[in-house]
């Protein structure tokens, strides 16, 4: 028993190291990427008609006069002591800018995920289960176009389809500020609604398919067979013999999808102006705010690396031949 | 042997359905049988003469499509008919009068729990709730099938393969069944495990409770196992009869030519015996006796009717013209 812990505390540990290698491997790439863009943040518009005195002062505030490689030695010192720097946009922290960001991006995503997993796992159960029936034909039709539906199309749809009964954008109704605890947590709610509806739906597509056609192959193995031949029921048998193995394909996805958060992120928070990550992101290009960019990027990767422990350890506890 | 019937089979016909638009397969055709208290019977024949789909259809396990006709009765009790929905009934029995051990049953267990968690599962619900009793039932069901209590904490794949056979057979067993399906049972395994799982089933039996239906195509195992011999060709039952009468009087040709191509470790290559040809794809129809084209006994009947399964001799049914015109061949 102790050998197998130390054995899994060892693989954590090198995964660990490995992930902290690729963050730094990715914070480096970054540096580069975004100063491959033209232009800078000096004179792109932040001050419009600008003069050459203001802008050369402003590039030397920001660092921007200095060579590549002494701004990349600044970049990495300042990193290494755990500071993301200071926006050119906001003048802000970009540690402070990103947590509003993500804490407003969790707060869609993780209701959406949760809405999507639990439309994909009762309709695939049930498309699996009468596989081959009309409802199972059904049902992949419906997934198959929502997976095929640009999201942006229908986050417009749905707002117009919602005119009138929910609000159309941004996250809260600055007219509340003062309002009671009950009327603003209302209103933060009807905002939530449409953009977490448009990220389930553009995610559920694909864990619901991919869901059933894991379930219809398990399904066919000889322990689902097996399970009927010991007069296990229907319940019993999907349950804990079918779903549980089915569930692997799935995991992975849904690990996927948090670590291409923005991508589909992007799309919902600008048509609903829904200030998150993506929105972030978007306006740090426009801005070419290299601070914002690195650290969200940074942040971005740290997502990546964490879902993919997740996944690995989802596995691991799911499936016993993981583990040896 | 034993008198009292335990399963009384009549005129089970099964039909699968083939490829969409294809007309439906005749897969099993009026077989007939009885298992008496304590029997065991093995069923004999090539593959794809309908053994295991026979098998299956005892225990509702076909595909939900297939038509199944005739009568299943288990201690008197009808399993097709009656009042309730058909497939209540065998959806009862299974797994609690009658348990299976499967043909793919080195893939009988679930790979992601613990071999005693899907032991547990099949005991009847009063053991099952009390957690003493179960883990005490399972170590026993695992002694009788020969091994160590710790494989009860084992996952699947920790196990070889025919520990895991045997732990096949310890859950067909767990809910204590008067009567055990085995599809195949050794298949899989080399001759030298074989024989160890074969000893297993042997002692399982040994006190006469258990009934056991083998299923197998390898003819000399079966009759050393088995009390009576069903040998099936393309659907049918083509004889029936105790194993000291197969394996002395055989009456239909098939039977022989199974017998005789058995190989033994002293023969030579040349001397091994084979039976020409390959059984009729039952999705085409055909005239006559499906075993005509290989038979070295053919005559004139055999290409226009179907034998019927007649008796020849003390509890021995053959299904053959040339024994049924000619009598016992010496």
């Amino acid at each position: 028993m102790s050998t197998s812990l130390v054995r899994t505390t060892a693989v954590l540990g090198r995964r660990l190291a490995v992930g902290a290698l690729v963050t730094v491997a990715v914070a480096v790439g970054n540096f580069f990427l975004f100063r491959l863009a033209p232009g800078n943040a000096a004179n792109l518009g932040l001050v419009p008609n600008a003069s050459p005195e203001l802008r050369r002062s402003l590039e030397r505030q920001f660092g921007l006069d200095q060579s590549t490689a002494a701004q990349l030695k600044a970049y990495l010192l300042q990193l290494a002591h755990g500071n993301l720097g200071i926006s050119f946009g906001n003048r802000q922290p970009v540690a402070a800018n990103l947590w509003t960001a993500l804490v407003n991006t969790v707060t869609m995503v993780v209701p959406g995920l949760l809405l999507a997993l639990a439309l994909a796992v009762l309709t695939g159960v049930y498309a699996a289960w009468r596989r081959g029936s009309a409802s199972d034909h059904a049902l992949r039709a419906v997934a198959l176009t929502m997976f095929a539906i640009p999201g942006q199309w229908l986050g417009m749809v749905l707002l117009y389809a919602a005119r009138g009964h929910l609000p159309a954008g941004g996250i809260s109704d600055p007219f509340l500020a003062g309002a009671g605890l009950q009327a603003q947590l209302v209103d933060r709610v009807q905002h939530m609604v449409l953009p977490c509806l448009t990220y389930a739906l553009i995610v559920y597509g694909a864990f619901m398919i991919v869901l059933r056609t894991s379930l219809v192959e398990t399904l066919s193995e000889g322990y689902i067979l097996a399970a009927k031949a010991r007069g296990l029921s229907n319940r019993l048998i999907l349950r804990r013999h079918a779903l549980r193995n089915a569930l692997l394909p799935l995991v992975t996805l849904v690990g996927l999808t948090i670590g291409t958060l923005v991508a589909g992120v992007i799309l919902v928070e600008s048509v609903f102006s829904w200030p998150g990550l993506g929105e972030s992101i978007y306006n740090a290009v426009n801005a070419r705010d290299y601070p914002m960019l690195q650290g969200a990027f940074l942040l971005l990767t740290v997502v990546v690396v964490l879902s993919n422990l997740v996944v690995d350890a989802a596995y691991s506890y799911l499936d016993p031949r993981v583990r040896s | 042997m034993a008198s009292e019937t335990l399963l009384e089979v009549r005129d089970l016909n099964v039909w699968l359905p083939a490829a969409a638009g294809a007309p439906r397969v005749h897969i099993v055709r009026d077989v007939s049988f009885t298992v008496g208290r304590g029997e065991r019977l093995g069923v004999v024949g090539e593959s794809g003469c309908g053994k295991s789909t026979t098998l299956l259809s005892l225990v509702g396990l076909l595909p939900a499509r297939a038509a199944v006709s005739g009568s299943i009765r288990l201690d008197g009790v009808d399993l097709l008919g009656g009042a309730s929905p058909r497939g209540e009934r065998l959806a009862t029995a299974r797994g609690r009068d009658v348990g299976v051990v499967l043909q793919s049953s080195m893939n009988t267990l679930n790979p992601v729990y613990r071999v005693g968690r899907q032991m547990m599962e099949g005991l009847r619900p009063e053991v099952r709730t009390d957690a003493r009793r179960a883990r005490a039932r399972v170590h026993d069901l695992l002694e009788r099938v020969g091994l160590p209590p710790r494989v009860a904490r084992a996952y699947p794949h920790e196990l070889s393969g025919g520990m895991r056979q045997r732990v096949a057979i310890a859950l067909a067993l767990a809910p204590e069944p008067k009567l055990l399906l085995a599809d195949e049972p050794t298949t899989a395994l080399d001759t030298i495990v074989q024989a160890r799982v074969m000893e297993v089933l042997d002692s399982l039996c040994a006190d006469g409770q258990l009934s056991v239906i083998l299923v197998s195509h390898h003819l000399a195992l079966a009759a050393r196992f088995c009390d009576r011999l069903m040998v099936m060709y393309a659907g049918r039952a083509v004889e029936h009869a105790g194993r000291d009468t197969i394996s002395t009087r055989a009456g239909h040709p098939y039977t022989r030519l199974l017998l005789a191509a058995t190989a033994d470790i002293g023969m030579r290559k040349d001397d091994v015996v084979s039976i020409p040809g390959a059984p009729p794809s039952l999705a085409l129809a055909h005239e006559g006796c499906p075993f005509e084209p290989r038979c070295p006994e053919r005559f004139g009947d055999c290409a226009d009717r179907v034998p019927t399964l007649d008796q020849i001799g003390v509890d021995h049914h053959v299904g053959c013209f040339a024994r049924q015109t000619k009598g016992h061949l010496a």
